[in-house]
Order: C-alpha cells, then sequence, then structure tokens
C-alpha cells in the first residue's frame, strides 16, 4: 500500500493555482473575526481517543488442526456479538490480535478476522453468512460491492467446491450458499505453489464455524433503543474474545442515512490515551464527571475515571451532524461499566 | 510584510508541494486538490500565530488538511459522486507505469472518505495508529477498523497490482 500510495504522489502535477495572497487575506479576516474564540484545531487538544487493551493474543497457531464444526447450514445474518468463525490453524509468526494496526471485526453480514506477523503483514479472512455471496461464472460477490474475479478452481476445502481468486485470494464454499473469502499477504504469483499454496489450504482448511463463545465487555448498556449494535471489533484475551470499540448504528447498514457510534475504553489506571481537557463542555455521567468535545462531524463524551475504567463515546463518521447533538451524552448514560478485571466482564452485554 | 507573515509565506512555499500531494492522495483530483490546500492555507494563517508555537508544525498543517477534506464531505452541501473513472481528465502525466496509477487512483476514489484518509495517514505519512487517531478526531479502534475495511477494499479493486505483503496487507 505504501508503494502504490507512493506512486501515485509521484505523478506529475500540474502547475499550481494556489493563490497565497487570498489565503493571507482571508485569514487574516478569519483571525479578526474569531479573536478570542478557542481554536478548532490545535495539535496539544485533539485528544485521541485510544481503546487500548492491547493484551497478547493466544496464537492460533499452536492449536490443532480441527475440522470445520459449522453443520450442513450457515445462518443468514451472524450474531454480531458471537463471533462464528475462528482461525484453527495459523503459519508460524502469525497471530490474531490487535497489535497490528487492524483487529477483527464481528457484524451481521460479515466477519473479518485478522492475523498478523511481526513483519506487518496480515492475512484476512471473511466470512459471509448465507445468501450473501454467489459465485457466477466468473466472479464471486465481495461484502465491499466489488465482485473478484474468479481465476481458476482450487482444490476443494473438506469437499466444498473452492476457487482462486485474482486478489490473491481463495474462496470456498463453507457451508450451502455461505462463503469465505481468505486474503493472503501475496507478492508471488497466483494461485500459490509449493509451501505457500499448502499453507493457504491448511488454514481454510482449519478454520472452526458455528462457533459459540461470545465476545465480552466491560461494560453492560440498558435501554439501548433506537441505537443497535452494528459490528463489535474485538481481540482474544487468553484465546477468549474480548471488545475493543463497539459500533452501534441507528438504522440498516442500506438505509438512506445511518449514524454511528463508536464506544471505547480502557482501564483507567493505563495512560495510553486520557480524555481531552481543552475546548470541552464539563458534564457528568451517572454522576461522575465528564467531558463533551464538540468538533465538526464529530462530537464526543469522555468520562476518565468510571469503576476502573475511562469510557468514551464518539459520534464515527456521520455523513451529516447528528440530529440530537446529545446522543453521545444519551448513550453514554446508557452503560453500566463492571470494572477493569477481565474476570469479572460479561456476555450480557444488552439488558 | 510583517516577520510573521514572511515565516508563514516561508513555510509554505517550502510545503506546497508536499501539501499538494497529501491533498492529492486525498482528493484524485489536482484541481480539487488545490482547492483543498487553498482552503487550508487560509486556516492555517488564521491560526498561524498558535502554529509557531506547536513542536511539529507539519503535524499540525497535516491535521488541518485532512480535517478540512473530511469535513467538506461531510457538510450536507456535498454531493459529489466519485464514480470510477471521475477523477481522470485532468491533464496529468503519470509516470512509467500509467495504468497501475490510474488503477490506484479509481480505487482510492471509490472507498468512502474516512477510509481513504485512513490509509493515506497510515501508509503514506508513516503514521501509526494513535496519530492517526489524532488526526482525524476518532479512537484509535475505529482507525484500526478503518484500515481493515479501507485494505481490504483495495485489495480487492487492485488484484494483481496489489502488492503489499512488505508493508501490512
Amino acid at each position: 500500500m505504501r508503494t502504490l500510495l507512493s506512486r501515485l504522489a509521484d505523478t506529475e502535477p500540474p502547475p499550481a493555482r494556489i493563490d497565497l495572497d487570498a489565503a493571507i487575506a482571508r485569514g487574516r479576516r478569519r483571525r479578526r473575526a474569531r479573536t478570542g474564540v478557542s481554536v478548532l484545531l490545535a495539535a496539544g487538544a485533539v485528544a485521541a481517543v485510544v481503546a487500548a487493551l492491547l493484551v497478547p493474543a493466544q496464537p492460533s497457531a499452536q492449536r490443532p488442526d480441527q475440522q470445520p464444526t459449522g453443520g450442513p447450514t450457515a445462518p443468514v445474518r451472524f450474531n454480531p456479538l458471537v463471533p462464528y468463525a475462528e482461525f484453527g490453524w495459523l503459519p508460524p509468526g502469525f497471530q490474531v490480535g490487535a497489535r497490528g494496526g487492524t483487529m477483527s471485526r464481528s457484524g451481521p453480514a460479515q466477519l473479518l478476522l485478522d492475523a498478523f506477523s511481526g513483519s506487518n503483514t496480515a492475512i484476512q479472512l471473511f466470512v459471509y453468512p448465507t445468501g450473501i455471496c454467489h459465485v457466477g461464472r466468473a466472479e464471486v460477490c465481495s461484502a465491499y460491492d466489488s465482485s473478484q474475479p474468479v481465476l481458476s478452481r482450487a482444490p476443494d476445502v473438506h469437499g466444498h467446491r473452492a476457487y482462486w481468486l485474482r486478489t490473491a485470494s481463495l474462496t470456498w464454499e463453507y457451508a450451502p450458499g455461505a462463503w469465505s473469502v481468505l486474503s493472503w499477504p501475496a507478492i508471488s504469483p497466483w494461485p500459490p505453489a509449493g509451501s505457500e499454496r499448502a499453507a493457504v489450504l491448511r488454514i481454510a482448511a482449519g478454520l472452526r464455524y458455528g462457533q459459540t463463545t461470545p465476545i465480552r465487555f466491560p461494560y453492560w448498556i440498558s435501554g439501548l433503543a433506537p441505537w443497535r449494535v452494528s459490528n463489535v471489533d474485538y481481540t482474544l484475551l487468553a484465546g477468549r474474545p474480548v471488545v475493543q470499540t463497539l459500533e452501534l448504528s441507528n438504522g440498516p447498514s442500506d438505509a438512506a442515512h445511518v449514524d454511528y457510534l463508536d464506544i471505547d475504553f480502557t482501564p483507567a489506571a493505563h495512560s495510553d490515551w486520557s480524555c481531552p481537557t481543552e475546548g470541552v463542555q464539563h458534564v457528568t455521567v451517572d454522576g461522575v464527571a465528564a467531558v463533551l468535545e464538540k468538533s465538526p462531524g464529530t462530537d464526543r463524551v469522555c468520562i476518565p475515571g468510571w469503576r476502573g475504567l475511562r469510557l468514551s463515546v464518539t459520534t464515527a463518521f456521520m455523513e451529516s451532524p447528528p440530529p440530537n447533538p446529545a446522543d453521545v451524552l444519551t448513550v453514554a448514560r446508557k452503560l453500566h461499566p463492571i470494572g477493569p478485571d477481565p474476570a469479572h466482564w460479561t456476555a450480557d452485554l444488552l439488558r | 510584510m510583517s516577520g510573521p507573515q514572511v515565516d508563514y509565506v516561508e513555510y509554505v512555499e517550502g510545503r506546497l508541494a508536499w501539501l499538494r500531494r497529501l491533498a492529492y492522495l486525498l482528493c484524485q483530483d489536482w484541481h480539487e486538490a488545490d482547492d483543498l490546500v487553498q482552503a487550508a492555507l487560509t486556516r492555517l494563517y488564521t491560526y498561524w500565530p498558535r502554529a509557531t508555537r506547536m513542536d511539529n508544525i507539519d503535524a499540525y498543517v497535516r491535521t488541518i488538511l485532512v480535517r478540512t477534506f473530511l469535513g467538506e464531505r461531510r457538510s450536507p452541501w456535498f454531493r459529489r459522486v466519485l464514480l470510477p473513472g471521475s477523477a481522470q481528465a485532468d491533464g496529468v502525466a503519470v509516470g512509467a507505469d500509467p495504468d497501475a496509477v490510474l488503477d490506484v487512483r479509481e480505487a482510492l476514489a471509490a472507498i468512502p472518505p474516512r477510509q481513504r484518509a485512513t490509509l493515506v495517514l497510515r501508509f503514506y505519512c508513516d503514521l501509526d495508529v494513535e496519530q492517526s487517531a489524532a488526526v482525524l478526531g476518532c479512537s484509535a479502534g475505529t482507525v484500526k477498523s478503518q484500515t481493515s475495511k479501507g485494505l481490504a477494499a483495495m485489495r480487492r479493486m487492485l488484484e494483481p497490482a496489489w502488492g503489499g505483503g512488505s508493508d501490512r496487507g
């Protein structure tokens, strides 16, 4: 990706149309108009709300191979709170977790499993419920609205038909009408050969479907409506899934307008991120001090210490300003923190 | 010109090429990139006294640029639809491998602005997750999930050109 972006950025630009005098004149007028007004962007004041809990994940590579356990059918919709599949085998050096800059993501129409290596390469596995993908004569669908051309037939995976895709991927029908896609960090020719081919097929064969272990949360939520759980970014703690970021939405993803909220947390004792202190409103959540930060398109409420947790509710990637600017505060007040000890966390999120 | 204004002009002249390239990665169109840079430079002048007190003015300007870009995409009046190929026709010489460059540009244009900005920050600006989160004004978790989705989308669209194995994905 770095190479591709650099190559694109290095294209020869046309002559610049920048009018520096105009920028200065307009800037000067704005400066006068805003004298005494806090600036929007102060690097020190733009607090990063970091979902931390970067815990060592149990390497899936150490688990024994196991046949898929999904049975003859797959659901038509996944429960985002219960990841439907997990890796059974990974090549040496790869592990599941959040330290690679990406993480696994569980949603109703797609489960994304990320495994990364120390060399910063990643294997991505996409699992779709029944009916999402269909293999036609030449291509298979993806969750990103772009079809993936089929390159050739691949060896069956546990007796199920499989295809090599031109996107350095392997896809196979793990249950009738339900497909998985394994994306491989390959530079070499595709389909792969030798040990690389064997590794790809072994990962595919080792996937465990029909998992029932729910994601655990350090908080629970009451009266969530009209919001709903749309995705859960999670990692593994002692081999069990734990939330990193909970994404809520107020409508189906294909609706004309959908807003999203992210709920992040970290143990309050951790110093990896903190709540903003500049340009904020001071509020309370359940009697606990909190701050409300507003910037264009993004509202955030941050509670620095609440039963040993630091919690943040952020509007995420909204296409328009929220209908109710207090939404983040409303949702924050529905949270019930449990505490920083994972032993006490709950899988019973919505009550 | 006053001293601060001279400093501002000197800074901008020294960084203009970098700013235009960064804006181009976000917009995939040089004219729009120049508009974006113009808006960012106006804002930078507004806050220049504060900027000069920053340890890293480049980081501050980058934040202004990215947030200006995202702010435009969020604005209700912004109704531009980026279709594959629509970022073409600005008469740009694309170097030795024009097809590959155009593919990347079209692929970038096809993913949501937030994902695009995340990928540019992570893989062009070499920012880590936390730094990217600070620029975008979101959580690190969101940066990670946007990175995952953006990489996956790019991977699918770029097909054989994809060679990200050495730099995550």
